[in-house]
Parts: C-alpha cells; sequence; structure tokens
C-alpha cells in the first residue's frame, strides 16, 4: 500500500512514516501543508492520502479543504483525515461529499498502528472509516435513546459498526458470525427504521450518521 | 423652555378685505343703479354675498394662517368674480372683464388642488391648473369674439361677429378640456385622500363635501333646467344651491383652522399625561392631541450628543433633513435641544399648537427624556458589558487553544517516538516493559488534559456547536437525557449562555432530583431561542432565590436580556426554562 502523509508536526509525521515502514506500508511522501499535499498526491498517485485537518497558513481546516480537491481531481485515492477532536458534522460532510475511501478520525489513533493500518487498509480499499467514539457518543446520547429502542441489542451493535463504516463482510467479521447473518440484521435494522436499503457503501454510512444525528 | 416661533401677522389681510369688500359694494350699486343692462337676483347674490363672503374668509384665512396661500386664493375667488360688473360702462374695461370671465373657476380649481398647504405640491396638480387657465382663457376669448353680449350692455369691442354655430366650435374645444380638468380634480383629490394623514383628512373634508355637495346641485341644474323652470321646486333647488355656493367658502375656512378647534384636547390629554407619562404614553398623548398618528418623540442625550427613541435606542438627528416636519424644545438657554417631536408637515401650519402641547407636556417629556435616558445607559452598559465578555472569551478560548493543542500535539509526538524506538529496541526486556510504562504515563497525560479541556466549553462549542458540546454532555449523564437541539449556529454569547445553563441543570438533577429521565430542548423560535431542562423528578420546594447554581443561572441569562424560570413541584419533576433572544 502506498501513502503520502501530511502533518506539519515533524515529530509526529516522521515518527508515523517509521512506524508504517515497519508494518509494510510504503510513505511514499511527506507533506506539511494542503499545496504541497495536493501537488504530491498528483504527482505520485498514492492509495491512501494521510492529512491532519489543521495545517499551516491558518491552522483551521486546511486539511478538508485539501481533501475536497483531491476527492474532485483523483477520485481513486483515498483519504483519511486526522483530527484532534471529532464533529458529526465534518463526518457528516465528509461522507457525503462524494465517492468512497474517505475515513475520519481521532489523530490519537495513530498510536495503535496496527490498527491503523486496518484502518488504511479498509480506506484504500474504498471503504468509510469513522471514528468509533464518534459513533458510540451518538448512540448513547439523546434522541437516539428513543428511537433505537425498536432495535434489539445486537441489532443495535450493528448499527453502530455500520456507522463505523463497516462492510457487512467487516460486520460478521467483528461479531464472528457469518456475513448472512450480519445482512439480515442489517436489513431488519433498515426495515425497522424506515430507511432505504442499498449496498454498504459510503451511502449507507452517511444515512446512518445522519439518522443517529436527527 | 422657550416657546416656538411663530411669524407675527401683518395687517395687510385686514386692509385688503376691506378694499375687496369696497369693490364688492360698488358693484352692486353699480349694478342696481348705474348700468342700463338687466340684472338678476342671482348676479345680486353672487355680488353681495358669495363674493364678500370669499374675500372675508380668505382675510381671515390670511391672518389665521400667515405663512399658507390658501387664503390668497379665496380671496382671488371672491374678487375675480367682481369685474364683470366693474366695467362702468366703457366699451374698454367692458371687454376686458369679458376676457377675463370665468378666471375665478380657473382660480378656484387652484385653490383646490393647493388645499391645505395652499401650495401645488405634484406636477399633476401644475399641469391640470394650468391646463384650467388655458381652458378658461380659450373659453374667455371665444366667448369675446363670438358673442355680443346682452341688450343695453355697453359695446364689444372685440366681437367678430355674434355667432351661435362659432362659439359652439369654440365650445367643442373647451367642453372636453372642461371634462378633463373636472375629473383631473376628483382623481387628484380622491388620490390625497387616501394617501393622506389623519390631519391632512380633517382639513380635507369640509372641503371635500362642499365640492361634492356643489358638484351636485350642478349636476342637478343642467339635467332639471328644462324641466322645472318656474315652478316652486325649481326655486327651492335654486336657493339651496345659493346657500350650498355661499357656505362653500366656510367650508374651506373651517377646513383649514380645524387643527385649531382640537385646543380643548390639550386639556384631556394634561390629565391622561398625569396618571403615567412614560414615554410611550407621552408619544401616544401627543399623537392623539395633534391628530397625527405618525408622530413620533426622540429625547436629548447629553452624553451621546444625539437624540435616542423612548427605548433609549439612537435615532436620526431630525434637524439633518428629513421629509418629515419637527419641533425641537430647547432647554431655558434656547440652545441645547431637550426634546424632538417630529410630524405630519401638515401640523406645520399651526405651530402655535404643536408649540401649545409640546409645553403642556413639558413635565411629561421631561420625565419621559429621563427615563430615555436611563435606558440609554442601560443599553450602552450592557453593550460594554457584552464587549468585555466576548473579548475575554475570545482571549481565554485562544489562550486555551494554544495550550491544548500546543500540548496535545507534543504528548502525542512523545508517544510515537516512544513507539518507533520501542520497535527499533532490542534488549533487555525490563527496557520494554519500561518503555511501555512510559507510554502509559504520556497517554493518561493525554486523556487528563482531554478531560480538561472537554469541561471547557468553549473550544468544543466554537469548533462544534452548542448541539455537538450538548451531545457529549447528555452522553456523559448518569441518566438517560433525551436531547432535541435546533441545529443552527446562535451567536456565540447566546450558546456559550445556554451550553452553561444546561450543564448547571444537568448537575442539579444528577444531585438532587432522583429522577429517571431528563429532557433538554433547545428551539429557535423567531428572534428569540427557548431552552429547557426538564426531569421527572422529585421536583423542589421553591422558596426564595435558590441555590448558587439557580443564581448563576440567571444571572447569565439575564445578562443577555434574557427570562429565566424554574417550574417545580414537590412529586412532579422540574423545569429549568431560559428565553434568550438573538435577533
Amino acid at each position: 500500500m502506498r501513502v503520502i502523509l501530511a502533518d506539519d508536526a515533524v515529530v509526529i509525521r516522521q515518527g508515523l512514516a517509521h512506524l508504517l515502514s515497519a508494518q509494510g506500508v510504503e510513505v511514499i511522501a511527506e507533506a506539511d501543508d494542503g499545496d504541497s499535499l495536493i501537488d504530491l498526491v498528483a504527482r505520485h498517485g498514492p492509495d491512501v492520502a494521510v492529512v491532519d485537518i489543521r495545517m499551516p497558513p491558518t491552522y483551521t481546516t486546511e486539511g478538508l479543504q485539501a481533501t475536497s480537491v483531491i476527492r474532485q481531481r483523483h477520485p481513486d485515492v483515498g483519504v483519511l483525515v486526522l483530527s484532534q477532536y471529532v464533529d458529526v458534522d465534518y463526518a457528516l460532510h465528509l461522507i457525503g461529499g462524494g465517492s468512497a475511501g474517505i475515513g475520519y478520525l481521532l489523530k490519537d489513533r495513530i498510536v495503535d498502528v496496527d490498527q491503523f493500518v486496518v484502518a488504511l487498509g479498509r480506506v484504500a480499499r474504498g471503504e468509510t472509516v469513522v471514528e468509533p467514539t464518534l459513533v458510540s457518543d451518538l448512540v448513547a446520547g439523546s434522541t437516539a435513546r428513543d428511537v433505537l429502542a425498536v432495535l434489539t441489542s445486537r441489532e443495535r451493535e450493528v448499527l453502530a459498526l455500520m456507522a463505523e463504516g463497516l462492510t457487512d463482510r467487516g460486520i460478521a467479521a467483528r461479531l464472528t458470525v457469518t456475513t448472512r447473518t450480519a445482512q439480515a440484521h442489517v436489513e431488519a435494522i433498515f426495515r425497522k427504521l424506515d430507511l432505504p436499503a442499498g449496498p454498504d457503501d459510503n451511502r449507507r454510512v452517511h444515512a446512518v450518521l445522519r439518522y443517529l444525528t436527527a | 423652555m422657550s416657546q416656538p416661533q411663530t411669524t407675527v401677522a401683518g395687517r395687510w389681510p385686514t386692509w385688503l378685505g376691506l378694499a375687496g369688500l369696497g369693490l364688492a359694494g360698488t358693484a352692486g350699486v353699480l349694478v342696481t343703479t348705474v348700468y342700463a343692462e338687466p340684472y338678476d337676483p342671482y348676479v345680486l347674490l353672487r355680488i353681495l354675498v358669495v363674493s364678500p363672503m370669499w374675500i372675508l374668509t380668505g382675510a381671515v384665512a390670511l391672518a389665521q394662517r400667515p405663512r399658507n396661500r390658501t387664503g390668497i386664493w379665496m380671496m382671488a375667488v371672491g374678487l375675480a368674480q367682481l369685474p364683470p360688473f366693474l366695467h362702468l360702462g366703457e366699451p374698454i374695461t367692458y371687454t376686458a372683464t369679458r376676457l377675463i370671465n370665468g378666471l375665478a373657476i380657473a382660480f378656484a380649481v387652484h385653490l383646490i388642488l393647493a388645499f391645505p398647504v395652499g401650495r401645488l405640491t405634484s406636477r399633476a396638480a401644475r399641469l391640470v391648473v394650468m391646463v384650467a387657465y388655458l381652458d378658461v382663457f380659450l373659453s374667455g376669448l371665444g366667448g369675446t369674439v363670438f358673442t355680443d353680449g346682452c341688450h343695453g350692455c355697453p359695446r364689444n369691442l372685440l366681437l367678430i361677429q355674434d355667432s351661435e354655430t362659432l362659439h359652439g366650435v369654440v365650445g367643442l374645444l373647451t367642453l372636453p378640456l372642461d371634462l378633463i380638468i373636472f375629473g383631473s380634480v376628483v382623481v387628484i383629490l380622491v388620490h390625497r385622500w387616501f394617501t393622506a394623514g389623519r390631519p391632512t383628512r380633517r382639513a380635507l373634508a369640509p372641503v371635500l363635501w362642499a365640492s361634492v355637495a356643489t358638484a351636485a346641485f350642478e349636476a342637478a341644474n343642467t339635467v332639471s333646467e328644462n324641466l322645472l323652470v318656474g315652478s316652486t321646486l325649481w326655486r327651492v333647488l335654486g336657493w339651496t344651491e345659493a346657500i350650498v355656493v355661499c357656505s362653500t367658502p366656510l367650508a374651506f375656512l373651517f377646513g383649514l383652522l380645524r387643527a385649531r378647534l382640537d385646543r380643548g384636547a390639550i386639556a384631556d390629554m394634561l390629565v391622561a399625561l398625569g396618571q403615567d407619562p412614560s414615554p410611550e404614553l407621552t408619544r401616544a398623548a401627543l399623537a392623539r392631541t395633534l391628530g397625527d398618528p405618525s408622530l413620533q418623540l426622540a429625547f436629548w442625550v447629553t452624553e451621546r450628543s444625539g437624540f435616542v427613541s423612548a427605548d433609549g435606542v439612537p435615532v436620526d438627528d431630525p434637524r439633518h433633513g428629513t421629509d418629515r416636519a419637527h419641533t425641537i424644545l430647547t432647554a431655558d438657554d434656547d440652545v441645547t435641544p431637550v426634546a424632538a417631536i417630529m410630524y405630519d408637515p401638515v401640523l406645520l401650519d399651526n405651530p402655535t399648537l404643536v408649540g401649545a402641547a409640546a409645553t403642556a407636556a413639558r413635565l411629561a417629556l421631561d420625565n419621559a427624556r429621563l427615563q430615555a435616558g436611563v435606558r440609554s445607559q442601560l443599553a450602552e452598559v450592557r453593550e460594554i458589558r457584552e464587549q468585555l465578555r466576548a473579548v475575554r472569551a475570545a482571549e481565554r478560548s485562544r489562550m486555551e487553544r494554544d495550550l491544548h493543542d500546543g500540548a496535545q500535539q507534543r504528548l502525542l509526538g512523545i508517544r510515537v517516538a516512544l513507539r518507533v524506538a520501542r520497535s527499533n529496541l532490542t534488549g533487555p526486556a525490563e527496557l520494554t516493559e519500561f518503555m511501555d510504562a512510559t507510554d502509559a504515563e504520556v497517554a493518561a497525560a493525554m486523556d487528563e488534559l482531554r478531560a480538561l479541556v472537554r469541561g471547557v466549553p468553549r473550544m468544543r462549542l466554537a469548533e462544534g456547536g452548542l448541539r455537538s458540546a450538548l451531545q457529549s454532555v447528555c452522553a456523559r449523564a448518569s441518566l438517560p437525557v433525551r436531547l432535541d437541539v435546533d441545529e443552527h449556529r446562535l451567536p456565540e454569547p447566546v450558546e456559550t449562555a445556554a451550553y452553561f445553563v444546561v450543564c448547571e441543570a444537568l448537575v442539579n438533577v444528577e444531585r438532587h432530583a432522583r429522577a429517571s429521565t431528563a429532557r433538554v430542548d433547545v428551539t429557535r423560535t423567531g428572534d428569540r431561542v427557548v431552552i429547557e431542562i426538564a426531569d421527572d423528578g422529585v421536583g423542589c420546594a421553591l422558596s426564595g432565590p435558590g441555590g448558587t447554581g439557580l443564581r448563576n443561572m440567571a444571572g447569565r441569562v439575564e445578562a443577555l436580556s434574557g427570562v429565566f424560570t424554574v417550574e417545580s413541584r414537590p412529586g412532579s419533576g422540574t423545569c429549568v426554562r431560559a428565553e434568550i433572544p438573538c435577533g
């Protein structure tokens, strides 16, 4: 897997590059701001670009802007966005913003390298990755509690995993059941919550997240 | 406070009026005793009653309203009816008066369209008046040139040929003009009525009634002329018409002076103001007394060097060009403004009335000014407090962000570095364990930092908004909380206050309410946002100001001009409610 890293903090960027290489991930280039990232992606065509939201010059949402540009110009390049805080509105914006191969994680996740590489792989394959703590916050909160009362506890688990972006296969693997079983649960959930069923791509993730935040 | 100035009426209206009356008298004598031509009673009526009525009422109008030209036009209408009878038997003067026959009607049109301000204010009106003068000239000319005049009259010098047909041709020209003028006058008056304010309407009303009556009589005349000549009904109609015609000038005068008659209303106003002289009531009372619902008051605030409205909101200085009339009331030094009254320009006609009303309302105005001043100060204080708070919040927010983000980034960097080091480490197991322990320490530090930050609302609020911040608050609560937050962002101070109130209220619920569920609703309706935190717990007996938590919440809400209420009954839960305006 070929990735490009974009983060203005040198220690983190180089450290992560080292850790990823040790896991067999090829870090082909590093960028320290949005413009050079876009440039490098155009030149090297990676599988995934790992982008920190906050970069120079204003340290607000340069990463998000660069992400939009990359997804427009290079729809086959996956983008994994890292942030100090996760915000559901950013998540919705990113996931609803086009083709798959998008991820949104807390920056802390990079320390757990194995899991991080798994997430990178999912994004490279074109799947969607959503920060699990964001999902658990949403599911545990408010309105979710009422509207999810119709689901069984197993179904609630499956719903959370769907919101995290897992495919049917991924859900099956996580819960150690067959894919068939997982799909049955998914269908039941969509029926009970009156959501339009569809393939397990990022549109599903978007729909579930929207549902949980409404 | 000095009296607003009024111009001094000269004596010339009196002289002119007397001269006019003299002319009328002369004309009467001439017609009855000197001239050879026969006359009929209506002519005498016209000379001795109608014309003097116009002259007299015009003189009175000029004396009472010296700045208003209406009086001049009224006198003109009266005087213009006399020349036909002042020819003194000379052919030259006779011919001249034949030419200007009908001028009185043109003056009447001018008068009606200029009423009540005394000037023609619209292009349409000016056009119609010009056409009227043209019409009168044409018909006068046509009549002189093609009609001989009466038996026994002096010679008509300009007579070309006494021809019914030729006169009729001229008539074909002037008749449509007549109709156009008549129609235009009606349209203009109707338009004026519907677009006028109350004072103008009250001035117009008597005139309109008189004009309608006159027109009706003219119509009746024309229609019934052939049928009723000689009968009693005809005579009755004739005399009724005469009365209407004679009272028309009185109607004009009445309309013009109507404002004056309301002087008695000032006494009523004083009584009303005595009871509650608040700025709003003072304005309403003045508006009612002067008959101008659009009247506005503004008060001078020395600190701002400007005017403010009754609520303390700054308003434009009326002295600097507006289309409203205004009167500035000054302090005893005649220079410093105290208050300003803005009103319909028609009232400019009667400055004494405005001045009298203002003087009578002086006490109330002073009071109202004080109130407005205090409100303005309060508004300013609130403004300043908000600015200070916003500045402090921004400062703190920036500081915390820098602190948190900087520290968080560094700690993360250390963990990454530790990982890198560990992955390359070959050595005794103790070293690996030691590194793992170090990593755990750093991870713990990051957690504590994050918890610290989560306890501080501003960053989460600023980035993700109230909804996102409240979601995590409610998720962390020790009881199920149903959250319903409007997704639109609110102004930053409002979001901060709302966040604070919800947090405090939830803490209270967790500590005291012994509830099984709670709900938090943040709804925006129009220009306010309503925040409600309700639980199904044991409730509490509310007495006195409540605990410090409640006081803090109330304070926060009230600082933003909001309303804070707590509803609680023992055994049936509690509802904390904050309503904050958010523009």
